[in-house]
């Protein structure tokens, strides 16, 4: 094993280059893709186009690689594509670096590109391996002219602006990577092990360079974490095998069993040493590069602040102020926003214009905060004190305060709701007429109508008592012999307006009349009885109440033989809503064992339910002492 | 019987004034339409009977009860419209109360209660106490204490004596003596009857036959290592152990 494998020989160099190239670029290649999806294309194209040529370049690299030795015409095509998609990469690259600026320059640099694909392509052609020569040679000293008259223009012309430093750096950067296309086509010789590795593959991380040093790559921390966990396993895989081989491991381990045995675990301990250091360098780094502030002591404050708020513009406002501190934003501002197309957090650009009235020049991230009501607004933050960019991590936080904020302002908007709902609630019960008004009035009534008036005097006492009774809610069970009293009263009411069109009829069980029942139960039914019953019809109706007590529960029925439920309701009398009140309470004290029922048809109907006996024994043991005062109150 | 009617609307006293005279057997010997006027007419006139309103101008009919004392005290018979809290109170101590309007058969059972009531002067100044508990607390301090009345009794009448003015309750036998500033009344209850009534007020038992005022002690002096002696402010002196005297001085925090 030791004797046919060498790291130091160049085509495995070179194998392990292309193949971290090809990792590398296809991680960019999916997290641009990644970002693209999040953000919109902004200016993802041109760097997406540069990241696939790359990594199609490490690909073709590869392959041509893995059959070296196999001459052909499927290895030249294959070296011939490799090169031509290495040959257009500079130009993009450069469009890069200049967007829309230096039109000539950039063109120029296509024109190169175009002119070094078309040679490799002759060169298949007419089979004729010179031509690949002159046109590496051709890209490196055309692209090298090219870079020349632009970093010349750019140091005399452009020094004071914005972005030179990062701009000459990436021509410095593209400018090296175009001379490395003369390594290339040497071949590749039995040269020292360090050259290869510094002339091949410095071209990886240089185009890295260029492409990410003007790009506002949202993964930009994912990929730095993907890049520190990679250097990591490459060091400890290289150090492996350089300890392996210079200490001639290789032979100790397989010189018996035991020593075999030892390697496997000094192996796994090596691996968990590993990931050891990989945490501790991706908290590092974390902690370092991103500047991380704890999130729960800064959510903590956001939350604290906003709890003291005095109203919703303060508290968007506060949070924006609060997460500007929180990621060292120089601006910020809170924007009314129409419904956003996604409600997770994005960096601004041209392609996000649709989510704005007027997006502000200086913001670059916007923050959705919908609430509940279907109401938006959007948190802006301008760039970033110490140069710094946001990723994917910032936007990541950012919706978890999007959270906070959106509970706060909900809790917020309750709190006042109850407020107003109080308000309301004191508003209808300061509009209702007071009882004691009520009863007074009522008193004066009674005193004012003549002694001799025995049938008018009558009607107000029973008016007082029913209203009494109505009014005393805070009672929820009474005896059934005093809900009776209540219904006769107002029996005796609706007698007196009727006259002989009504007959009243009660026969209820001696044993009953103890029994608690829920308070303004038959009442109710009765009433309703009398309203969809008699009152509508000329001639002549009963309504009975019969109350029969079986041997677990009361059985109390409502009879009228006035013309039924549904023409009445059709006839637009109302639905009941007494009923319904009495048919939930009685839901809420018996459940199903109540069971109140309606028969109805064009002769009368019958609504009929059930008061379980032992149920009521209960509530017994705490009403009897207060019933039973009144009872001799009222007799005394 | 003699009746005073106590209402601030004419229509309900006129009520009341019909319904009786429909009934006989009663004299109506006055009306009033505030609490003030009635205690001056209750002071004047002796009623046997009042018929209270409960809301009134000036001073309610819970207020007037409080202040009224003297020895001839009326059947008193409430009559409010509507006051949830009184009639809560009412039904709790089974005091006769009418509800506005009041119907000829509802005052009629009432009126009968009432001579039935009035045969016992004794009957009728415990339920005049009653009333005076059943009472809402002054809207001003709500959670304050109410004060209970102790009925006393001085001759063959019977009075109403609020616990401020009692130094201290004495037994002696089969008797106990309320004893004031100025007099000494017999007891209707016996003493523990009186400390259960009056729990959680400033009475301390300093004695097996003793119950006294600590706001009415003069000085408390040692006589021995477990005796002391209790002054009252009136001079009258009680022995009491030391174990008493210490509940004392937890009350006063000395």
């Amino acid at each position: 094993m030791s004797s046919t494998f060498n790291f130091r020989d160049p085509l495995t160099i070179n194998t392990v280059g292309h193949s971290v190239g090809l990792l590398l670029f296809a991680v960019v290649v999916a997290l641009l893709i990644a970002d693209w999806r999040r953000n919109g294309i902004r200016q993802t194209g041109l760097t997406l186009i540069a990241a696939s040529l790359a990594l199609l370049w490490n690909l073709g690299s590869l392959f041509v690689l893995a059959s070296f030795k196999g001459p052909g015409l499927t290895l030249d095509a294959l070296v011939t594509f490799s090169f031509a998609v290495l040959s257009v990469l500079p130009a993009v690259l450069l469009n890069i670096v200049f967007q829309r600026k230096r039109r000539a320059i950039v063109i120029s640099g296509y024109v190169l590109g175009i002119v070094a694909v078309l040679l490799h392509v002759w060169e298949v052609i007419l089979a004729q391996p010179r031509l690949h020569q002159w046109a590496l040679i051709v890209i490196a000293a055309g692209y090298a002219a090219v870079l020349g008259v632009a970093i010349l223009f750019m140091v005399k012309s452009e020094r004071t602006t914005a972005g030179f430093r990062s701009r000459l750096v990436s021509l410095v950067c593209l400018l090296l990577f175009s001379l490395s296309f003369l390594h290339f086509g040497i071949g590749h010789p039995a040269a020292a092990w360090t050259t290869e590795i510094a002339w091949h593959q410095a071209s990886i991380p240089l185009v890295l360079v260029v492409l990410l040093q003007d790009y506002r790559f949202l993964f930009l921390d994912v990929f730095l974490q993907f890049l520190v966990n990679f250097g990591l396993a490459v060091a400890f895989v290289a150090s492996a095998f350089f300890a392996m081989d210079q200490f001639d491991l290789w032979t100790a381990l397989s010189r018996n069993e035991f020593w075999s045995g030892v390697g496997v675990v000094s192996l796994c301990l090596y691996l968990i040493v590993f990931a050891y250091a990989r945490r501790a360098l991706q908290m590092g780094l974390s902690a370092a590069l991103f500047r991380r502030t704890s999130f729960e002591t800064c959510a903590r404050d956001l939350a604290k602040a906003l709890d003291a708020a005095q109203d919703e513009k303060a508290m968007l406002r506060l949070a924006s102020a609060e997460l500007a501190k929180y990621l060292g934003a120089r601006q910020t501002a809170v924007e009314n926003a129409l419904q956003p197309h996604n409600r997770q957090p994005f960096l601004t650009g041209p392609s996000t214009r649709g989510n704005f009235t007027e997006p502000p020049a200086w913001a670059q991230v916007a923050l959705p905060v919908c609430l509940f009501q279907g109401d938006c607004y959007f948190l802006l933050f301008g760039s970033r004190a110490g140069g710094r960019r946001y990723v994917s991590q910032d936007l990541d936080v950012l919706q978890r305060f999007a959270a906070i904020i959106v509970e706060q302002v909900e809790r917020f908007r309750h709190r006042s709701l109850e407020r107003l709902v109080t308000q309301a609630e004191l508003r209808a019960l300061q509009s209702q007429i007071n009882p004691h008004f009520l009863f007074n009035a009522l008193n004066t009534l009674y005193g004012t109508i003549d002694r001799t008036s025995q049938q008018a005097r009558q009607l107000v006492l029973n008016l007082a008592e029913l209203f009494r009774y109505v009014l005393n809610t805070d009672r929820q069970f009474i005896q059934l012999e005093e809900e009776l009293r209540i219904v006769r009263a107002y029996l005796d009411i609706e007698k007196l307006r009727l006259g002989d069109r009504l007959e009243v009829q009660l026969a209820v069980s001696e044993s009953s009349k103890a029994v608690s029942i829920p308070v303004l139960s038959i009442q109710p039914i009765v009433e309703n009885a009398v309203k969809h019953g008699i009152s509508a019809k000329r001639e002549r109706g009963i309504v009975r109440v019969a109350v029969e007590s079986l041997p677990d529960r009361l059985w109390i029925r409502v009879e009228d033989t006035g013309q039924g439920f549904g023409e009445s309701e059709s006839a637009g009398r109302g639905s009941g809503v007494g009923l319904d009140n009495v048919r939930q309470r009685l839901m809420l004290c018996y459940g199903k064992m109540a069971d109140l029922t309606i028969e109805s048809s064009k002769d009368g109907s019958v609504v009929s339910f059930f008061v379980p006996v032992e149920h009521t024994l209960q509530n017994l043991a705490t009403e009897v002492p207060e019933a039973a005062a009144i009872s001799e109150a009222q007799q005394s | 019987m003699r009746t005073l009617i106590v209402d601030d609307e004419p229509v309900a006293r006129q009520i009341l004034r019909e319904g009786l005279n429909a009934l006989g057997g009663v004299e109506i010997i006055g009306e009033a339409a505030d609490g003030q006027m009635a205690l001056t007419l209750i002071h004047s006139l002796e009623p046997d009977l009042v018929f209270l309103d409960l809301q009134m101008p000036v001073l309610g009919g819970f207020e007037m009860l409080s202040r009224l004392q003297g020895p001839r005290l009326p059947v008193i018979v409430i009559v409010t419209a509507y006051d949830q809290h009184a009639i809560r109170a009412f039904e709790a101590g089974a005091i006769d109360y009418l509800l506005k309007p009041v119907s000829e058969a509802r005052l009629g059972q009432s009126l009968e209660r009432a001579r039935r009531l009035s045969q016992s002067r004794l009957q009728v100044v415990e339920s005049v106490a009653q009333l005076q508990d059943a009472a809402p607390s002054p809207a001003s301090n709500p959670g304050a204490a109410r004060v209970r009345k102790i009925v006393g009794k001085l001759n063959e009448e019977y009075f109403l004596l609020n616990p401020n003015e009692v130094l201290a309750f004495q037994a002696e036998g089969d008797i106990t003596w309320i004893i004031t500033m100025k007099q000494r009344y017999q007891a209707t209850l016996n003493l523990k009857g009186i400390e259960e009534r009056l729990a959680g007020s400033l009475f301390r038992r300093i004695h097996r036959n003793a119950l006294v005022n600590v706001n009415q002690i003069r000085k408390m002096s040692m006589i021995t290592s477990q005796r002391w002696l209790v002054t009252l402010h009136n001079g009258q002196e009680f022995v009491a152990s030391k174990r008493m005297v210490k509940s004392v001085r937890d009350v006063l925090s000395w």
